[in-house]
């Protein structure tokens, strides 16, 4: 490495040297106790002489001592109290008693590299403090987001172990690759599915460019910061607090599927059901429930236990927290267990230095089911509910899969169940073959370990200045282990071989990062600077190996499924190739507020990241935003005309900014090289199998200017209090346009280059963010409501002229012709398909041409938008009520504007199950005025099932939480020794209002990416009965 | 004191915090060397042509690995078959395998997919041919103009295909830039071809490439038979001149394949190995794209997706639709989803010309073959006798709605996996390991016999056209040749290899062409009356042996891409020629359409 002096940070630093002070000559000694309102001593305050730099902190009793002349006056301050100002008068003992701060004036934000006044912020930032969270069943941070700021989106998937996806004002790309930056206690990381909410101090959400833009090039989608729990909330008292949570869980709701009395009545009308296949068939009146069938109450639970302390010198935290959740589907396949620990630090060495430490580490594995083409749960909406789950006779057994077991087939019955068969469909050869078969047939399970932690060190040479050398780490190890068994269960679904696999991933991350902020007030002038630098290196190493094949390993017993055990001649696939990233970072800020009215703040980053991702003359990328805001409440006027007791206080914000988004870069994909000896043919079959001539090509073409996406984003933001600060209220206008997307082109034919990926293409959102909160009290009663609203509108306003419309499959495996589709003048991967148009006069289907024009036989360039998967609105409402030892909350979310593409009707398969909808109200004789065609003529029809016929509303309003909650008088607990004790039972994700045909809007979705809102059965989203306690000692 | 300590400690760190580390961004890529240290050596000559092997085998006659794979079929053998009028389009109903079946009905779009890919696909390998001749330009050893010589002739056949496809296709012989937008070849500014120019070039270029070509050592050479050797170049070229009408021509370049007496026909009883894995490389194959077995490849990326994959699927018999799939045991266990029906028409006079021979048994099948015939898993239906399976629900034909659509009474058998074909499944059991055949010695014969006819050589003709009746043991062995006997000739022998559809297009064959019209509007579907009798609103009930009395099965007609709206069947002026793509056609305005098409 080179060791390279850039000039200027270094000048700054030695002239704020020229700012230290001259010694102070000693006084008077005069001591002092300061307590809070119930007399309790606080510990670590600040008292200052105020014109002088002497100062000190109180110690574990609340006392202090300072040399000062009589007649000087105090400041005393301690984070979480109003500052007093006390003078002297020539006291000797001074009792001094702190008052809370009103918190919402004087609330503290995190912002990066630094932190703020709320009441100081220019650009849009949501805070979510922990009381906001608490008591929430989610155990994943990103699930603990969802309906608590405005104009943050949250994709939840319904099974363990899966994190939420979080978008931040839209959908900027069409690259799924558009989550925000999180950063926990200044560590970037991957995810943060990990922390428990309850680990949780604040998370702040930095949603306009300018707030982001000291993130750069990586937080063109927002950035999450998490900052964990200290110990410094105790008011220097150690506590040890235990808190333990049971969850009942159970399905929640379910696709609206053909019984089987219905599926008969429907299929004897389609024509492909008799009584004579029927009687074939032996059918003796099954009416399976495959939801029952599969799906079974479960429970999670989880315990933690936090010890935490601290004093003026610093302050210490540990906590070790056990989660343990088993799915809804019946058995163990579907587990997400978690073990994480968090040990945070810090300690003032002197007063100029201070060091923090924080650590988090976990232990996790997760085993899922499978969703999508001939999977668990797309099986479980698809099998026909005359098929029972298990067979025990054999004459009862679909005649192939008889065929199959009379030839000595791999026909599999379930030791768990009187070694059954795994009934499978007489009617219908089905890729799915029977769901509990789809969830035996693998053994599948994801584990690793993680270690995430800073430690930082802060130097306060003279006030107002501090300098922060902060390295961030992350150390993973994963594991991964398959074992899949040959099968026969119909001719779609089986498999004639073996698969094992095994991964390790092993990765060190780390970040160092250097930054010195300056805060200083001259007269009505407050300044404040920082400048920084960061640098980072991702560094892995992960190796693979899979087999598949009919004989694969020298045994099959359970002590034999392990890679050591393969035969010499399995085919084997291996994969191991060492990798590195690294990225090098210059930021500063800049903001200067006068009198608390007029604020103006700049960012400013300079990021560049290594070859893999972009060329040398490419690399580096600048990254500015201005905001500014204006306090209007504390204007002369405005206060000499408005009474504080109506508006309390007012500001106008707008600020604009540009990020990027370098996350779609990889791999060189800039470049083109030759792949050496990547391609093979065999020229010479005469000596046999294997004989290979390996082959070289170019890797593709060459794309030197290749670059990040860019956003500009442009917001306008009011932030009032009315009613002494009763009634809260902030709006936010934002336009963020989003550009040179990475578009992979196929490029002319002729070129003959099958893609290249260039940047083209723009995104626009626009939308509005409203947070409102009310809180009072009424005597003994308090209150409180806290609503928020986001708008989204979501435009492609151009792709590249290459392809002028991207297209995705959808679900893999399901034969549709309603795409995701990226184009210009509509949402990010709208729904692209053939138009309906109600039912002609002799119950045939009909569609709109292009031109609105009624035909029966739409053709491609009749396709037409059909709707989207994104919400136009996304709101959220929180309740809390307070009864002396009681609380009461209500928590709901609900989107609405969402459209879902319902892929459980097929027009190829027609025999198997799906949702009843259509059937439901259908053109019949006596119903010719029906919502959907003779079912006869469209039943095999897939313009039909790929119109907007099959897309439906997916608008929902959920209550995700009602929770009551009782603690204990602490003057009964603290008979036995505890301070308090809190126990609560909740219903989580208990109610849910829509009109979707299929199972839960919310988490109906294959992918949170192109295919957001194709919905062929995805895992559902449990109902929780939580019950809890808390105690703390 | 304390100030100074600050001022240390500040200045270390500033001097460590402002630090450049930029040499820590360039990260070496792994695996690639840069296009300038390549291209030089013998070795490297021959590395570019394996990639060049590669690129014809997975983008024009595979499954199109490059371009993400179109699905359960392979687009050429889609778009060379299913235009002919010896095909239908079958399934499991209409709508079902519409990549094929808007083909098979000329319902297709300027969209259509298997098209689309094809044209990609076709360009990739000309691409890859093309770093071959482009770089080894000037090449100046023996192996360089070897490798040099098999690009060009791989490029030439693919040209072939662009040209009997699309008609005047952009003339590509040289790396183009990422931003070119070339022209039709006929409009190009510098070069213009007129589409008989671009048959002819293909002629040449063969021609001048078997110069610098090796030759198959033997009959019994199968290194030989899955590379371009000279062999194959005189085949082409011979092909291509029959196609521009330069019959004298033709005679002589393929003249020069039968001279070489590297290719015999195989014996008739082994003229079904041709399509299976125990005739890769045997002494019929003029070239064809190797397959096999490697155990050093992983399955899916490596192996599998440069297979036929899930064609096996889709042009086996529909499983679903029998009570017991008559080709279960056959295929090895695969089943299928029945994508390839027969017209009653072809069968009846193939089979009036052959009878049961080699050849025709190879082929085709009548259901009652099928159904009564073939052998089952179950040995308890084996030991039946004809008349208790007859009789039987055991066996035959259960979909009561379909029965099986697109299908008379003759099944396509040519096409269906064996089980041997999959070497033991090790890919799978829907994974053949047999060759991608491109031309076998039996369609040089009867080229070489249509060009002799054309040349008012009828005598000569006859003897390689007695030559593939007698192999194929067919009861047809005719006394005089004319075009007539050859072109049915060609159509029973060259069944489904690609040929038909060319064919009828340059010989403008009116008979051929009427039923291509009428197609999509007469649809068969085959029901077995134990498990469903004629209904009231039927049309066209045939019974397969004339009354309901003597027959099991019997066909109606339907037409239910018509009734949807659809117009469906060949139309003039029009369907010659494939349109170009429209998302090609959007990005180049200097590409025009092709007539019909706009």
């Amino acid at each position: 490495m080179n060791f390279k002096l850039t000039k200027k940070p270094l000048v700054m630093m030695l002239f704020l040297f020229c700012l230290f002070p001259l010694g102070i000559s000693a006084q008077n000694i005069v001591k002092g106790l300061v307590n809070d309102e119930n007399g309790d001593p606080v510990i670590g305050a600040t008292v200052r002489v105020v014109g002088t730099k002497v100062a000190t902190v109180t110690d574990l009793d609340g006392h202090f001592q300072v040399s000062t002349n009589p007649n000087a006056q105090l400041s005393v301050s301690y984070l979480g109290y109003e500052t007093q100002n006390v003078n002297v008068g020539g006291q000797k003992n001074l009792t001094i008693v702190l008052k809370p701060e009103d918190t919402t004036l004087n609330d503290v934000v995190v912002i990066g590299y630094g932190i703020q006044k709320k009441s100081d912020l220019t650009g849009s930032v949501a805070s979510i403090k922990s009381d906001d969270i608490k008591g929430l069943s989610t155990t994943d941070a990103g699930a603990a987001l969802q309906g608590k700021a405005a104009g943050v989106q949250i994709i939840n998937s319904g099974g363990p172990g899966e994190a939420a996806d979080i978008r931040i004002r839209g959908y900027s790309s069409n690259s799924g690759n558009i989550g925000p930056l999180l950063i926990v206690d200044g560590l970037k990381v991957d995810n943060i599915q990990y922390l428990d909410p309850s680990m949780i101090e604040s998370m702040e959400v930095l949603k306009d460019a300018a707030s982001a833009a000291i993130y750069g090039a990586q937080a063109g989608n927002g950035v999450v910061l998490i900052t964990t729990k200290s110990g410094a909330k105790g008011n220097g008292k150690s506590q040890i607090s235990y808190s333990s949570k049971f969850t009942i869980q159970s399905l929640g709701k379910r696709a609206d599927l053909f019984d089987a009395p219905e599926y008969i009545e429907y299929h004897k009308y389609l024509g492909d059901m008799t009584d004579e296949l029927l009687k074939t068939n032996n059918y003796k009146g099954q009416n399976t429930n495959w939801y029952d069938e599969v799906f079974e109450n479960s429970l999670a639970h989880q315990h933690s236990i936090t010890l935490q302390g601290g004093n003026d010198k610093g302050h210490f935290l540990a906590s070790l927290n056990i989660l343990n959740n088993n799915g809804i589907v019946k058995g163990d396949k579907d587990v997400y267990k978690r073990i994480t620990g968090q040990i945070n630090a810090d300690y003032n060495i002197t007063k100029w230095l201070n060091v923090t430490a924080n650590t988090s580490f976990e232990k996790w594995k997760t085993k899922g089911v499978t969703k999508g083409y001939g999977s668990l749960l797309n099986s479980v909406v698809s099998i026909d509910p005359l098929t029972p789950a298990y067979i025990s006779d054999y004459n009862d057994l679909a005649p192939l899969m008889k065929a199959q077991v009379d030839a000595g087939g791999p026909v599999p019955t379930d030791p768990n169940h009187n070694n059954d068969w795994y009934g499978t469909s007489k009617y219908i050869e089905d890729a799915t073959g029977n769901p509990l078969y789809q969830r035996d047939r693998r053994d599948q399970e994801r584990s690793g370990i993680n270690v995430r932690g800073t430690v930082a060190a802060n130097l306060m040479p003279v006030n107002g200045l501090t300098i922060t050398s902060r390295l961030g780490y992350r150390i993973t190890q994963s594991n991964y282990h398959n074992y899949e068994i040959p099968f026969w269960l119909s001719t779609m679904a089986h498999s004639e071989q073996y698969t094992i696999e095994a991964q390790t991933n092993n990765g060190l991350y780390y970040q160092w990062e250097n930054f010195a902020n300056f805060n200083k007030d001259f007269g009505k002038h407050s300044i404040g600077a920082m400048v920084g630098m960061s640098f980072t290196k991702n560094h892995w190493d992960n190796s693979s190996i899979s087999s598949t094949g009919a004989n694969i390993l020298s045994d099959y017993a359970p002590n034999f499924r392990y890679i050591d055990y393969l035969l010499a001649d399995a085919t084997k696939s291996v994969g191991n190739a060492p990798g590195d990233a690294t990225e090098l970072s210059y930021f500063g800020r800049l903001s200067y507020n006068y009198d608390n009215r007029y604020y103006l703040q700049f960012n400013f980053r300079r990021d560049a990241f290594d070859s893999s991702k972009l060329s040398k003359d490419a690399r580096w990328g600048n990254f500015p935003s201005v905001s500014a805001g204006w306090a209007i409440s504390n204007e002369k006027f405005f206060k000499e005309s408005v009474s504080r007791d109506a508006v309390s206080f007012l500001k106008l914000r707008a600020s604009w900014g540009k990020n990027g988004n370098v996350n779609i870069l990889n791999n060189y994909r800039y470049s083109s090289s030759i792949a050496l000896n990547q391609s093979f043919y065999q020229f010479n079959p005469s000596k046999g199998d294997g004989t290979l001539t390996l082959g070289s090509k170019p890797t593709g073409l060459a794309n030197p200017d290749l670059t990040w996406e860019t956003s500009e984003q442009l917001d306008f933001g009011v932030d009032a209090r009315f009613l002494n600060d009763r009634l809260t209220f902030g709006l936010d206008w934002y336009r963020k346009t989003t550009k040179d997307l990475l578009i992979e082109i196929a490029p002319l034919p002729e070129i003959g280059v099958s893609k290249s990926v260039i940047n083209s293409g723009k995104v626009l959102n626009t939308g509005v963010d409203i947070e409102l909160g009310w809180r009072d009290h009424i005597g003994d009663f308090k209150y409180s409501v806290n609503a928020n609203v986001s708008t989204l509108k979501n435009e492609v306003k151009e792709v590249s002229a290459m392809v002028n419309r991207l297209t995705e499959i959808g679900i893999d495996g399901f034969n549709n012709q309603l795409k995701p589709t990226f184009e210009a003048g509509y949402p990010v991967w709208y729904f692209r398909g053939y138009k309906y148009a109600g039912v002609a006069e002799d119950g045939s289907a009909q569609y709109y041409t292009k031109n609105g024009e009624i035909t029966k036989a739409p053709g491609e360039e009749d396709k037409q938008f059909l709707g989207a998967g994104i919400p136009k609105f996304t709101y959220g409402i929180t309740i809390n009520l307070e009864y002396k030892g009681f609380d009461f909350s209500v928590f709901g979310t609900g989107a609405a504007g969402n459209k879902i593409y319902n892929l459980m009707v097929s027009a190829d398969r027609p025999l198997i199950n799906g949702i009843n909808t259509y059937w439901r109200d259908s053109w019949r004789e006596g119903n010719t005025a029906a919502k959907y065609p003779d079912m006869k003529k469209v039943a095999t029809d897939w313009i039909f099932f790929s119109s907007d016929a099959a897309v439906f509303s997916g608008s929902y309003f959920k209550f995700k939480q009602i929770q009551l909650g009782y603690t204990l008088p602490s003057k009964l607990t603290k008979s036995f020794l505890v301070n308090s004790l809190r126990v609560y039972a909740s219903l989580d994700d208990f109610f849910t209002i829509t009109k979707y045909p299929g199972a839960d809007p919310e988490t109906a979705s294959i992918n949170s990416g192109a295919s957001r809102g194709f919905d062929n059965g995805t895992y559902p989203t449990s109902k929780k009965v939580v019950l809890g306690i808390n105690v703390t000692f | 004191m304390k100030k100074t300590l600050y001022s240390v400690l500040a200045l270390a760190m500033g001097a460590v915090a402002f630090t450049s580390c930029e040499d820590q961004l360039d990260i070496e890529q792994k695996g690639v060397t840069s296009i300038e240290n390549f291209y030089k050596t013998d070795g490297d000559a021959e590395a570019a042509l394996a990639a060049a092997y590669e690129g014809f085998m997975c983008n024009v006659v595979g499954r199109q690995p490059d371009m993400g794979g179109p699905g359960i079929y392979t687009p050429y053998k889609i778009l060379v078959n299913m235009c002919g009028d010896d095909v239908l389009y079958a399934s499991g109903n209409y709508g079902d395998h519409e990549f094929s079946g808007m083909l098979n009905e000329f319902r297709y779009d300027t969209e259509a997919e298997a098209p689309k890919f094809l044209y990609s696909g076709i360009y990739l390998s000309v691409y890859t041919c093309n770093l071959v001749t482009n770089y080894f330009k000037d090449a100046d050893t023996p192996v360089k103009k070897r490798c040099v010589a098999e690009a060009r002739v791989l490029r030439a056949y693919d040209y072939f295909l662009l040209a009997n496809l699309w008609n005047t296709p952009p003339f590509v012989d040289h790396v183009l830039p990422g931003d070119a937008l070339p022209y039709n070849c006929d409009k190009d500014p510098e070069n213009p071809m007129t589409h008989e120019e671009l048959i002819m070039w293909i002629a040449k270029e063969c021609e001048e490439a078997a110069t610098d070509l090796d030759e198959r050592k033997s009959t019994s050479d199968v290194d030989g038979a899955v590379r371009v050797t000279k062999g194959f170049a005189w085949a082409l070229a011979g092909k291509a001149y029959l196609f521009a009408g330069k019959y004298a021509e033709a005679k002589a370049a393929l003249k020069k394949v039968i001279d070489s007496g590297k290719y015999a026909l195989v014996p008739g009883d082994r003229y079904m190995d041709n399509f299976h894995i125990e005739g890769d490389g045997n002494e019929e194959k003029v070239f064809e794209i190797n397959f096999e077995y490697n155990a050093g490849k992983s399955g899916w990326s490596g192996m599998i997706q440069r297979s036929s994959w899930m064609e096996a699927n889709a042009w086996n018999w529909r499983a679903g639709n029998f009570v017991k799939n008559p080709a279960n045991v056959y295929c090895g266990g695969l089943d299928g989803w029945g994508g390839l029906g027969v017209p009653q028409w072809f069968g009846d006079e193939f089979f009036a010309n052959d009878g049961h021979s080699h050849r025709f048994d190879a082929t085709l099948k009548h259901i009652d073959d099928a159904v009564y015939d073939m052998e089952y898993a179950d040995d308890a239906l084996n030991k039946m006798t004809l008349e208790q399976k007859k009789a039987s629900k055991d066996v035959g034909i259960n979909d009561p709605v379909q029965g099986l659509y697109g299908n008379s009474f003759w099944l396509a058998f040519k096409q269906i996996i064996r089980g041997a074909d999959t070497g033991g499944k090790v890919y799978g059991d829907n994974i053949r390991l047999n060759n991608y055949l491109i031309m076998r010695y039996a369609e040089v014969l009867l080229n070489y016999a249509e060009a002799c006819i054309q040349t008012g050589d009828a005598a000569t003709a006859k003897t390689y056209i007695n030559m593939i009746q007698e192999r194929a043991g067919s009861q047809t062995i005719s006394a005089s040749v004319d075009m007539e006997v050859l072109k049915k000739e060609k159509s029973y022998e060259l069944w489904l290899e690609g040929c038909r559809w060319f064919d009828v297009m340059r010989w403008k064959d009116q008979k051929a062409i009427s039923r291509l019209e009428a197609v999509g509007s007469d649809v068969p579907h085959v029901f077995d009356k134990l498990f469903r009798a004629p209904a009231a609103g039927d049309e066209k009930v045939t019974w397969e042996h004339g009354t309901e009395a003597n027959s099991r099965f019997y066909t109606v007609s339907s037409h239910a891409a018509k009734d949807a709206g659809f117009t469906v069947g060949f139309k003039a002026g029009k369907h010659e020629y494939f349109p170009f793509p429209q998302t090609v056609m959007d990005k180049n305005p200097n590409l025009v359409q092709n007539p019909g098409w706009n």
